[in-house]
């Protein structure tokens, strides 16, 4: 009988250690979110269902932290977001206009970010800015006679913003040098010989041909920034003052900070369906399913 | 515009991809760049569009050395060999992407547009992209962004190379009667031979970044300068039988395998005084060759008859060499048939094989 049912399928006896190992770590956990959401579970792991309560409280303003964690995630988000796209772009044609020595070196450090250890990542961020004399930052201020900075309390977002952009330009940037690498020679002389200059040419000519590159690292980051939270977490923790708490960090620190278990897997329900939604609008409006089809550099 | 090339070379590296090049075009005149590939034609014309810098040596445009100049202002209009026309612009704004450039109006745009689809009949596909054209039609655009800057200067690397054998040869009358009607200056890139003898009023042979000779195609291919060009030019190619220079009596003889040839008197005396080494290359074109069936001549073998249509070509074997004919259709022969050549002396040919040096011309 076994023996017959491993003739039959054998894709599931090699597939199911796998599968086991999804199901444990992502699938099932993804189902108990669902299901604390809806309970008040505390620190005690004491709960009871509480059927819409952990929601009504989120819709209808009643944590009056909300309406600010709302807006710093977009603040966020529209802050690291063209940052990424513009900064990667920015790189990658003018990486193209130095020569190959250059162009490499220049490339390699803008890719240090993605090899660096997130921890060390954050901490580098929150070193370099502290507010002490002793930061980084502030110890250059001070060789000068300058007076220190508080960094953290003054710019708090911008620092979060920066951290996570950096990170988001090493991966564009490399996805789009190879793919300006691609672009046939003629199209770039052809823009020569008829009088364009290097930013008419790249606005005219390389930029629309990287269309799709472009939509695909847009959407990328897009989804990535809605999610992360562990660079935020590492470098301010949300804070000063939930100046830099955005939904998923928000998420996390009700959970397993505040110990509210309930009412912290209803924000990440939230965030679970702004995903789901945003995954079908982009598929929708980029026209993803033609651009996973094949690979698209128009040339 | 006339264009002076002078002691022009284009290394890359330790290839000598141009090498010591000197050409004189003259204003309005149509010239060809014919060679293998690899032969530093290409490079050549991306010389002197401005997109390679020379190595050494000057580019003149009229008087003045362009050395210098960027591409954008040396007043030239290029198509690529693949047409680079841009994916995502219409065929209208491809056209436009030059004037565009220099922020000329959108009228002025829109009017010259139409002048210049209309020389080459595009103007009813404006709008398309230019994935929705013919590989015909993409190069008519091609040449319409070329056309647009009234360019005093066009160059065109291999264009037609990517067009079926029937629309290559239409656009060849077409191009050659365009060019004319505008008398710009124009360098044109080709491999193919056919081209480059139908279209240019001369053509500039090079092999291996060396100009081998630069003449009119009647010229090119009654009297080459060297073995190479009269290898390369014909079709069917030449005949070309290593022989040796004798002389007794008086007179002189080449001597080939199984061949020997009695040299007119006029033949034999430039010979004489040119030639370095014994050691020559006999060279005649299939339709010098005369073949009958009277036992006049060489005494040969029929090989094989490829029916051309308006004439056969045969070859003809005699002792190791064989030799391409080109006969009448009148004339019935077949395989393995005893004939009997002989060599219309007067277009016979002979070179050094060393130098490869006609010994024919001074």
């Amino acid at each position: 009988m076994a023996k017959g049912w491993l003739k039959i399928r054998p894709h599931w006896f090699f597939l199911s250690p796998g599968v086991l190992l999804i199901s444990f770590f992502y699938f099932i956990p993804v189902v108990l979110v669902f299901v604390i959401a809806f309970t008040n579970m505390d620190q005690a792991f004491n709960w009871r269902f509480v059927g819409l309560a952990n929601f009504s409280r989120l819709f209808t303003l009643r944590d009056p932290l909300i309406p600010r964690i709302i807006k710093n995630t977009i603040v966020y988000i529209v802050g690291a977001l063209p940052l990424t796209i513009i900064g990667a772009l920015l790189i990658s044609l003018l990486t193209m206009r130095v020569n190959r020595t250059a162009s490499l070196f220049f490339r390699a450090v803008f890719f240090l970010p993605r090899l660096i250890p997130p921890v060390v990542w954050g901490f580098l961020w929150m070193w370099s800015f502290e507010g002490t004399r002793y930061g980084v930052f502030n110890s250059i201020l001070g060789s000068f006679g300058l007076p220190i900075i508080h960094w953290f309390i003054k710019f708090p977002m911008l620092i979060v913003i920066f951290a996570n952009g950096f990170l988001g330009i090493s991966l564009a940037m490399l996805i789009f040098t190879s793919a300006i690498a691609s672009i046939p020679r003629d199209y770039l002389w052809a823009a020569e010989i008829d009088g364009a200059s290097f930013w008419q040419t790249s606005r005219f000519v390389i930029i629309p041909l990287l269309r799709w590159p472009i939509m695909t690292m847009t959407a990328w980051h897009l989804m990535s920034f809605i999610n992360s939270y562990v660079y935020i977490f590492l470098i301010t923790g949300g804070g000063p003052y939930h100046a830099t708490e955005v939904w998923a960090l928000y998420g996390y620190n009700t959970a397993f900070k505040n110990y509210q278990y309930g009412y912290g897997s209803s924000i990440m329900v939230v965030l679970v369906v702004i995903n789901v939604l945003l995954l079908i609008t982009l598929l929708r409006s980029f026209g993803m399913k033609k651009m996973i089809e094949r690979s698209r550099i128009e040339a | 515009m006339k264009v002076i090339l002078k002691d022009l070379s284009k290394h890359f590296g330790n290839v000598k991809a141009v090498n010591n090049l000197n050409l004189e075009i003259n204003d309005g005149e149509f010239i060809a760049l014919l060679g293998p590939s690899g032969c530093g034609k290409t490079t050549t014309l991306l010389t002197v569009a401005g997109l390679y810098k020379p190595t050494r040596g000057y580019i003149y445009f009229n008087d003045r050395i362009v050395n210098e100049v960027s591409p954008k202002d040396r007043k030239i209009g290029m198509v690529f060999q693949s047409y680079a026309l841009y994916p995502h612009m219409t065929v209208f704004d491809n056209i436009t992407f030059p004037l565009k450039l220099k922020k000329t109006p959108r009228e002025d745009r829109k009017r010259k547009a139409l002048d210049v689809a209309r020389l080459v009949h595009i103007e009813g596909l404006l709008n398309r992209k230019p994935a929705q054209l013919s590989g015909g039609q993409q190069q008519r655009v091609a040449l319409c962004r070329a056309l647009i800057k009234e360019p005093e200067i066009l160059l065109l690397d291999e264009p037609l190379s990517n067009l079926d054998a029937k629309l290559r040869a239409a656009m060849r009358s077409e191009l050659k009667r365009l060019q004319k009607d505008l008398s710009i200056t124009t360098i044109f890139v080709t491999h193919d031979q056919v081209e480059a003898m139908t279209m240019a009023d001369r053509v500039a042979v090079m092999n291996e970044g060396v100009l081998q000779q630069f003449s009119n195609p009647d010229e090119l291919y009654n009297y080459p300068k060297s073995l190479f060009v009269a290898g390369f030019i014909g079709s069917p190619s030449i005949n070309l039988i290593d022989v040796s220079l004798a002389r007794s009596n008086g007179k002189f003889f080449l001597k080939g395998k199984g061949v020997q040839i009695e040299l007119p008197r006029e033949i034999s005396s430039r010979v004489e005084s040119n030639s370095l080494s014994p050691q020559l290359v006999f060279g005649i074109r299939p339709e010098h060759i005369t073949v009958n069936q009277k036992k006049e001549g060489i005494k040969a073998e029929v090989y094989v008859v490829e029916p051309l249509g308006r004439e056969n070509l045969v070859t003809i074997k005699t002792s190791d060499i064989s030799l391409k004919v080109l006969t009448s259709p009148t004339l019935k022969i077949g395989p393995e048939e005893k004939v009997w050549i002989d060599f219309n002396l007067d277009k016979i040919m002979l070179f050094d094989k060393e130098t490869g040096r006609s010994l024919l011309l001074r």
